[in-house]
């Protein structure tokens, strides 16, 4: 551990070498150490004591920048103009856009994420998405001004494609609705990415889908995919379910070594003129119609799934789906009653001399259900509204998944239009 | 526990301490020369520690023979909030109160001799010392000498501000 083994050898060759009794001071110590009692101090800390010496900035800034998080245009725009040295000891790196980052991002031409992005060649994990809170979210932009989304650029078309580097370190990749364009660069860049999730910006529109499937065979050993659905492109019943069958006979192809898939997808709609938060249950989840799909991947772990059609009994469902799948470990969907965040997730057990599967429901946290109220479904704007409030408590609660990016879009719709008297009702 | 068995360490100055093993190996440094030496009478040299500070590591070593062994070397950059809280225990913190110079002594020995709990301690004690203070007050407390130039520092300034609020 840290420098001791150099320091052992470095001894034992020629003890005579060790320096004579001298007063020990901070800047005596190994870099190793300086770094790990930089471990110790939080953020601010951290920079105060990097800014004394030389020295200490030059052993503590691999700990400053390792996690990013840009909230805003001006941080990510002086981040852009940071060394280009300092850029590449990102290890980690999240960009959230809320409303006003949005719009600055929109007007802004100079593409700072393409520049940051051409430097940081040992990243490891980049995150952009859409702020989480309920007014301050640019879901409502994205969708408002046009009933299809137009996925974001990060600007990497303004860079030629020899500019951005081969991350090769690069594990986890997070995506929501950025262009497809966009995201079939950074793929071609991430030959070892074992995790992505993406949320498509424009449904399961042909185009989306194609360049989604086209943007796969760049990393064929992709172990984690999740896709989510923003927007929907409303088509017919069957030629929906045909589709999504299709495009999972196509990731089975493309993604052999799949272990985790995550299909569960809340999206927002334009219902009867308005839009409005809608739950996807798709009826390729019969399972008649999944059964033969299921064994084109072999490899699966966990699979979580959309809405479950209500017609079968899940503990069966889930039984028929592990005996497809001899390494499954978990099936989870999305709750069909409350189309609450939550998940109704089942575990597999395997007899090891019978091979006989049995199926456990896990019981989600209780401090959950306490904080969630069920929705009356007689009253759909105050159901949705439930749900949507739920959401936003719940979201901090370990084990809740809550894709409320999407969900507040929908609040705001429905405080705009239906009656501000449920506002004050839930203490906003 | 007369019969435990025993090992002589000898610090740079020439000072022998004879200590029980079981002391001796919290120190995985020392647990492994004998694993590879196999037992000896022989003294085994720490030819980077001082008996001072031998002395006071073997005080700790002491006080925490029985306590169970560390997990083997976790991944140090995958726990950085955890690490975060910067408790020490209350034996740890008066035995830790000692001069600067000890201080970083023995936080370079526990390192040479890998005492990780040890190099925690101590590691714990100079980030307390560090908290909530500007860069000009570390510079005064530990003796540091600001070798930035004017626009190094306006540099760093702007670097740090992109930044704030993590």
């Amino acid at each position: 551990m840290f420098a001791f083994r150099q320091q052992q050898s470095a001894s034992i060759v020629s003890p005579s070498l060790v320096p004579a009794t001298k007063f020990c001071t901070m800047l005596d110590l190994p870099i190793e150490i300086i770094q790990e009692v930089g471990r110790h101090l939080s953020p601010v800390d951290l920079k105060q004591f990097s800014s004394a010496s030389k020295t200490l900035r030059d052993a503590l800034l691999p700990l400053i920048v390792k996690d990013v998080a840009i909230t805003s245009m001006s941080k990510l725009q002086r981040l852009a103009e940071s060394s280009a040295e300092m850029i590449d000891l990102i290890r980690n790196l999240s960009v959230t856009l809320n409303i006003e980052f949005f719009d600055a991002w929109n007007r802004d031409n100079t593409a700072p994420l393409a520049t940051i992005l051409s430097n940081a060649s040992r990243l490891q994990s980049l995150t952009f998405q859409a702020s989480n809170s309920p007014y301050d979210t640019p879901w409502n932009r994205l969708n408002l001004q046009d009933d299809s989304l137009r996925g974001i650029s990060l600007g990497l078309e303004s860079l030629p494609l020899e500019a951005l580097p081969i991350f090769d370190r690069l594990m986890h990749l997070e995506l929501q609705t950025i262009s497809t364009y966009n995201l079939e660069i950074l793929l071609s860049r991430a030959p070892n990415l074992s995790s992505l999730a993406v949320t498509l910006p424009d449904g399961l529109s042909e185009s989306e889908i194609t360049a989604l499937l086209s943007s796969l065979r760049h990393v064929p050993e992709l172990k984690e995919l999740t896709v989510s659905i923003a927007g929907w492109e409303p088509c017919p019943g069957s030629t929906e379910a045909a589709l999504v069958k299709e495009v999972l006979r196509a990731i089975a192809q493309r993604l052999p070594s799949l272990e985790m898939l995550d299909l569960r997808t809340k999206s927002y709609d334009m219902v009867d003129g308005i839009l409005a938060w809608t739950c996807v249950q798709l009826d390729w989840l019969n399972f008649e119609d999944f059964a033969p799909i299921i064994p084109l991947f072999p490899n699966l772990r966990v699979l979580r799934l959309p809405l479950e059609s209500q017609k079968r009994d899940a503990t069966v469902t889930c039984k028929a789906i592990a005996e497809r799948l001899p390494l499954l470990e978990s099936v989870s969907w999305m709750n069909s009653e409350t189309f609450r965040s939550i998940m109704d997730e089942y575990t597999i057990h395997r007899d090891q001399e019978t091979e006989e599967v049995s199926v456990t429901r896990v019981e989600p946290p209780s401090s959950v259900l306490d904080v969630i109220p069920a929705p009356a479904p007689a009253r759909r704007g105050l159901a949705l509204f439930d749900t949507l409030f739920s959401n936003y408590v719940a979201q901090d609660k370990p084990g809740v998944v809550s894709d409320i990016a999407v969900t507040f879009t929908a609040l705001m719709v429905v405080s705009s239009m239906v009656f501000s008297p449920i506002l004050m009702l839930f203490g906003y | 526990m007369s019969a435990a068995p025993q090992v002589t360490l000898e610090s740079s100055d020439g000072e022998k301490f004879k200590v029980d093993k079981e002391v001796a190996e919290r120190s995985v440094l020392i647990k492994n020369m004998i694993e590879d030496v196999g037992e000896s009478d022989n003294p085994i040299p720490l030819p980077n520690v001082n008996a001072s500070v031998l002395k006071k590591v073997l005080e700790y070593c002491e006080h925490h023979r029985g306590d169970p062994l560390p997990a083997a070397d976790a991944d140090p950059s995958n726990d950085d909030n955890r690490k975060r809280a910067t408790e020490i225990s209350d034996w740890d913190q008066k035995f830790i109160q000692v001069d600067q110079e000890m201080l970083f002594e023995i936080i370079l020995a526990a390192n040479y001799m890998d005492i990780k709990p040890l190099l925690d301690v101590g590691c714990k004690t100079v980030a307390n010392m560090i908290k909530g203070k500007t860069p000009e007050e570390i510079r005064k407390l530990f003796n540091i000498v600001n070798d930035f130039t004017p626009e190094e520092e306006a540099q760093i300034k702007k670097e740090n501000e992109w930044a704030e609020d993590r």
